[in-house]
């Protein structure tokens, strides 16, 4: 074998519970090479990478390492052997020093004490080498994303790794800072590790990367030397597909009054000074990579963690949100991404769950009958065509698509003016997607203004009437649903565009 | 010598500390009878038991856990001593004790780590069966505690005697244990972020166990001391120790929820609440105040800590 | 993920499990009075479980909207100390002592409440603190003797018999108990409980007020110690300072038979009643053999280790 591959992995295959996730996938890790790993969300990026540092077991294929074929039993073997992962999510520890956290797991000792004074210098001669300045006295609770990132970047670079993987990097670091790591990985390639970059910015790829691999929905689209590709090529290889008409007809145009208009508002620094009208009877996308404010608009229109600034009118009149039970008061809805954490019970029944809401309207002279909450529950899943064997089985039982389809119905139910809807559609099959489109637009032909945050660019394509693209908490750019193209919103997300508009 | 976490983690004992020297401070000039050696040893060995549990509880609750069963534990461990001491001899009571306490703690950590039983009910119910299994062994208080046990402990030169140094040392210990050692520090990590530490690969099942292991350890110690100085075993003695264990704790700066604070801090917290019983019988005031008072701090000190560390670690 | 309708199977048969759980004790207490069981007999055992049954609907209560009430007890023997003392024996005091205790009662559970609900402090330690606030506050009252004694006309409610075959005691009980059933399962109010014990968060964004339900749950439990106090005053008809020690672990035990899950949202308020039961016979049948205290502590500690258990592994 080619003496310069340290880490292989060859036609791997990946199912979660019945969806392919990675299908005949095949990773070659060179030494002294970037490579460049994109694709968007839900490619299987991340699947690839865990799968090849021990995270996880592929269902196919094999993992060669130095040329010996090898089967890892966890990431600390992996780990052991030589192959650092630096995760997207951080898993510092709060209550130890930059420091300890760095050294975890190759503390200096001095008999059966750590010698903390050398645990220290340690960790900052490896600070050095990143030419990253952070304390290392300092509480790892008290960081910024960008100080963890690098804190997690020293971690995995203390053990001295053969093959380098680090995860969307850059998206907490300033330019400068992004400018440091990549010199810092020059250095690191020419000392012979391979290094993998996951990455959505395009500028990224070229500046730092020797090559690319490209997945599209589980699948290698493109694996090329970096001078032979364009962005343009990355991009289409990337997501270019048929968009099917697998959605319900728009609304031809855009009322003009708005029902719901957000003036300047903020939430702390993650949103800043957004401004829009929205009309009734419309669906607003909201798009962009992820973690450039949507959730925290999301939630702060809901009054989860309210705006620390700017104001919020509805049918022109202002209301303090700042609780979700005043959201829903003034007619607010929410249909959260993470639904079994927040969306649902899960040990309650299915006729529970959908009766949450409407508790008080339901009853008759304050008393619940199981006849009257059964019927509107039996109202609720008949209109989404749910699944199930009983109105009185556990949520927990149902697919993850019926799930989806309980939360959705529980809101219907509620009849609010104004629903917000994060991720909707994540972990649902695609049946029922079709199921949830029809119903948003009834709802939008009933007055509803449907606010659509999506990390799925067809689903903000096919179903909103104006798409607003997010990037660093403010409005990169809006276009018309109608007109609007991957190609356009990748741009958008990835601040490449020379022509983005700045909105407000 | 001070670098690293360990700084911040001392700092939180400072206030227990500074409440304690002001209320020495405060007995002494209001009462010329504090000052007696009599009543300055007697201190001493009323907070020791208390000093030394709380090094156990302080241990659990820095990695995120609770014990309840200290208490019980306690009682158990009089009990052994007061009754094996024919069988086997002082210190073979000693070690019966101190075994049993170890067994019952590593019985804590395997329900918690492989029943996964929430701590808090695993150890009200393993307290529970070993209070009942003291009073199957020892129904009212009594019993022969060995002789050399006791004078072992009780033995001393002005105010110090042997149980109470035997605090201190174990204090000294289990500190350099906690801020000096990987372990130690791998118990801090685990109690602030759990599911980082499982992540990291921190060992966390045996880390579990070995924490409540020690708790039952101390515990047994706690109880030993506790008969050396009443001479006799009681199978209910223990029951306070449970709340004022968490409470010497918290006052000493240990975090509920884990990850912060000293085991240096409890030492300042036990004394605080021991001197609360003799302070009061100087003050000529009714003794069962205490128990209100206990509570009331209890609850004080966590509203303290709780507002305080809203803002953790904004610097 | 597939539809299971194993799991619902299980729960079901946990649920027949208590009940086949309290046969089987039923009947080894009838062994175990052997010349002296009857049906009198048996009914006097439950008269006497009324006080566990009532403050045991408490603690689920408590149990299932999350949290856990440890000062139950103390809220009992407070209750048993003031009654006394404000009865000193004479029926024209009853309407005030039971108004007094009530009102002690519905305060501290509103004082836990509060305290839990606004700063976010773990219900265990709270509730535990406050215990012993509250017994040294009864201590301080009496005076380390307590005084007084109940009224003769109160102690009907403990010692009266209907039409001499059934115990008022026990009519107290399931009053007590189906009202509470009826707020739990028939109010919106009562729903609520199941979502905020279920799904803390979920519940927060599904719009109910978990802070104001957390406290009145509180107050509720509380209340229901205060009149499970008031009956066990009743029943021994003076102040005693330990009267209420049991009945904290009790209570929770019995709630735990019952198939209520410390996790919250999971449990009934009918499993309890078998669970009150069960505790019942079991601890009279370990009076018999001699060993009552003993033995009521490490039955306490290893039905509610083996019934946690089961409860997880059931509901895996």
């Amino acid at each position: 074998m080619d003496k310069n591959i340290i880490l292989a992995g060859k036609h791997l295959r990946k199912e979660f519970h019945g969806n392919v996730v990675l299908d005949d996938v095949t990773i070659l890790c060179k030494k002294g090479v970037v490579l460049a790993l994109v694709g968007e969300n839900g490619a299987g990026k991340s699947t690839l990478m865990n799968i090849i540092s021990g995270g996880l077991q592929p269902d196919g294929g094999e993992i060669e390492f130095e040329g010996k074929p090898v089967k890892f039993r966890n990431s600390h073997h992996a780990l052991q052997m030589g192959i650092a992962f630096v995760h997207q999510e951080f898993s510092l520890f709060d209550d130890l020093t930059v420091g300890e956290n760095i050294m975890l797991g190759s503390e200096p000792r001095r008999s059966c004490f750590t010698d903390s004074h050398a645990l220290h210098r340690q960790a900052q001669k490896v600070l050095n080498e990143l030419d990253y300045q952070i304390d290392v006295g300092r509480m790892g609770g008290g960081l910024t994303p960008a100080e963890q990132q690098i804190t997690e970047i020293a971690k995995a670079w203390v053990t001295r790794p053969k093959v380098l993987i680090l995860d969307e990097p850059t998206s907490s670091l300033s330019k400068v800072e992004v400018d440091k790591l990549f010199r810092f990985i020059g250095r690191v390639k020419e000392s012979g590790v391979s290094v993998v970059l996951i990455t959505h910015r395009m500028d990224e790829i070229f500046q730092v990367c020797d090559e690319t691999i490209v997945l599209k929905d589980g699948v290698m689209t493109a694996v090329e030397p970096v001078g032979n590709v364009t962005k343009d090529d990355l991009i289409s290889k990337m997501v270019g597909r048929e968009v099917s008409n697998t959605f319900p007809q728009r609304c031809k145009s855009v009322p003009k009054d708005a029902y719901f208009e957000l003036r300047n508002v903020s939430v702390g620094k993650r949103v800043q000074n957004i401004s829009l009208r929205i009309p009734k009877g419309c669906v607003i996308g909201f798009g962009g990579l992820e973690g450039q404010g949507q959730r925290d608009l999301a939630r702060a229109i809901f009054g989860i963690e309210p705006f620390t600034s700017g104001q919020v009118l509805i049918g022109g009149e202002e209301k303090s949100i700042r609780t979700p039970g005043a959201a829903m008061k003034s007619g607010i809805g929410f249909v959260p991404d993470d639904r079994k954490t927040e969306g649902l019970v899960l040990p309650l029944s299915i006729e529970e769950n959908m009766s949450v809401l409407v508790l008080d309207r339901i009853a008759r002279n304050g008393i619940l009958s199981r006849k009257r909450v059964r019927a509107e529950a039996q109202k609720g899943v008949d209109r989404l065509r749910i699944k199930l064997s009983s109105l009185k089985q556990p949520v927990v039982d149902l697919s993850g698509g019926n799930q989806q389809k309980v939360v959705f119905s529980k809101w219907v139910t509620a009849n609010p003016e104004i629903l917000i809807l994060d991720e909707p559609t994540r972990g649902v099959d695609v049946q029922s997607k079709l199921e949830i489109y029809t119903l948003i637009r009834e709802l939008t032909s009933k007055g509803v203004c449907i606010l659509l945050f999506s990390s799925d660019m067809l689903e903000l394509i096919g179903m909103s009437d104006v798409i607003h693209v997010m990037y660093e908490g403010r409005i990169s750019g809006s276009i018309n649903g109608c007109e609007a193209t991957e190609e356009a919103l990748m741009s958008l997300s990835s601040g490449v565009s020379p022509t983005v508009k700045k909105e407000g | 010598m001070l670098v690293g976490s360990v700084k911040r983690q001392l700092k939180q004992a400072i206030p227990a500390y500074v409440i304690w020297i002001l209320m020495i401070i405060l007995s002494a000039v209001l009462s010329p009878d504090f000052r007696s050696v009599g009543n300055i040893s007697n201190i001493i060995l009323q907070a020791t038991p208390l000093a030394i549990v709380a090094i156990g509880q302080s241990i659990i609750l820095i990695m995120g856990g609770i014990d309840m069963s200290v208490g019980s534990v306690i009682s158990f461990s009089t009990v052994i001593v007061a009754t094996a001491s024919n069988l086997v001899g002082g210190f073979g009571s000693f070690a019966v004790a101190v075994l049993a306490g170890l067994l019952v703690g590593i019985v804590n950590g395997l329900g918690v780590v492989y029943l996964k039983i929430p701590p808090l009910i695993m150890t009200i119910s393993t307290g529970a069966i070993v209070k009942g299994l003291a009073l199957l062994l020892l129904p009212s208080p009594g019993g022969n505690v060995s002789e050399s046990l006791m004078s072992f402990f009780t033995a001393s030169s002005g105010c110090f005697s042997v149980a109470g140094v035997f605090g201190i040392l174990l204090y000294v210990i289990v500190t350099v244990f906690m801020h000096q050692t990987r372990t130690g520090r791998y118990l801090y990590a685990t109690g602030g972020n759990p599911l980082h530490a499982r992540q990291s690969g921190l060992a966390y099942n045996r880390l579990t166990i070995l924490s409540y292991a020690l708790a039952g350890l101390f515990a047994a110690l706690a109880g030993i001391i506790l008969a050396a100085r009443s001479f006799s075993g009681d199978p209910v003695i223990g029951d306070t120790y449970n709340m004022d264990s968490v409470a010497a704790a918290v006052v000493g700066g240990i975090s509920l929820t884990g990850g912060m604070g000293s085991v240096v801090g409890a030492f300042a917290g036990s004394y605080i609440l021991a001197m609360i019983n003799n302070t009061l019988n100087m003050l000529n005031v009714f003794a069962y105040y205490q128990y209100i008072i206990k509570g009331l701090i209890l609850v004080l000190a966590l509203l303290v800590f709780q507002l305080k560390r809203r803002k953790k670690y904004e610097d | 993920m597939r539809t299971n309708l194993k799991s619902r199977e299980q729960f079901s048969k946990l649920s027949y499990g208590v009940y086949l759980l309290l046969v089987i004790t039923l009947i080894a207490f009838l062994i175990a009075s052997g010349s002296q069981g009857s049906a009198k007999g048996v009914l006097n055992v439950i008269r006497q479980a009324a006080p566990l049954g009532i403050v045991a609907i408490g603690q689920t209560l408590i149990l299932l909207m999350g949290g856990i009430d440890l000062s139950v007890g103390s809220v009992m023997t407070l209750v048993n100390i003031v009654a006394s003392s404000i009865m000193a024996g004479r029926n024209d005091n009853i309407g005030a002592a039971v108004v007094v205790c009530l009102l002690l009662s519905a305060m501290i559970g509103l004082i836990n409440g509060l305290i839990i609900a606004k700063f976010q402090m773990p219900p265990f330690l709270i509730t535990m603190a406050m215990g012993s606030i509250i017994e040294g506050i009864y201590f301080v009252y009496s005076k380390g003797s307590p005084n007084g004694s109940i009224a003769s006309r109160f102690r009907v409610i403990s010692d009266g018999w209907i039409g001499g075959t059934f115990p008022i005691a026990i009519l107290v009980w399931l009053a007590f108990w189906g009202l509470v059933s009826f707020i739990l399962y028939k109010t919106p109010y009562g729903k609520r409980y199941y979502f905020t014990g279920g799904n803390r968060r979920a519940a927060y964004l599904s719009g109910i007020h978990t802070f104001s339900l957390t406290v009145s749950a509180y107050v509720l439990c509380s209340l229901m110690a205060g009149i499970a106090g008031l009956m066990i005053s009743a029943f021994i008809g003076v102040a005693s300072m330990s009267v209420g020690t049991d009945y904290t672990l009790n209570s929770i035990a019995a709630t735990v038979i019952g198939g209520t899950s410390f996790n919250g949202g999971i449990g009934t308020l009918e499993g309890t009643f078998p669970g009150v039961l069960i505790m019942a016979f079991l601890q009279s049948i370990l009076t018999m053999l001699n060993i009552s205290q003993a033995g009521k502590n490490i039955s306490q500690g290893l039905i509610i280790i083996i019934m946690v258990a089961m409860n997880h592994y059931k509901q895996k």
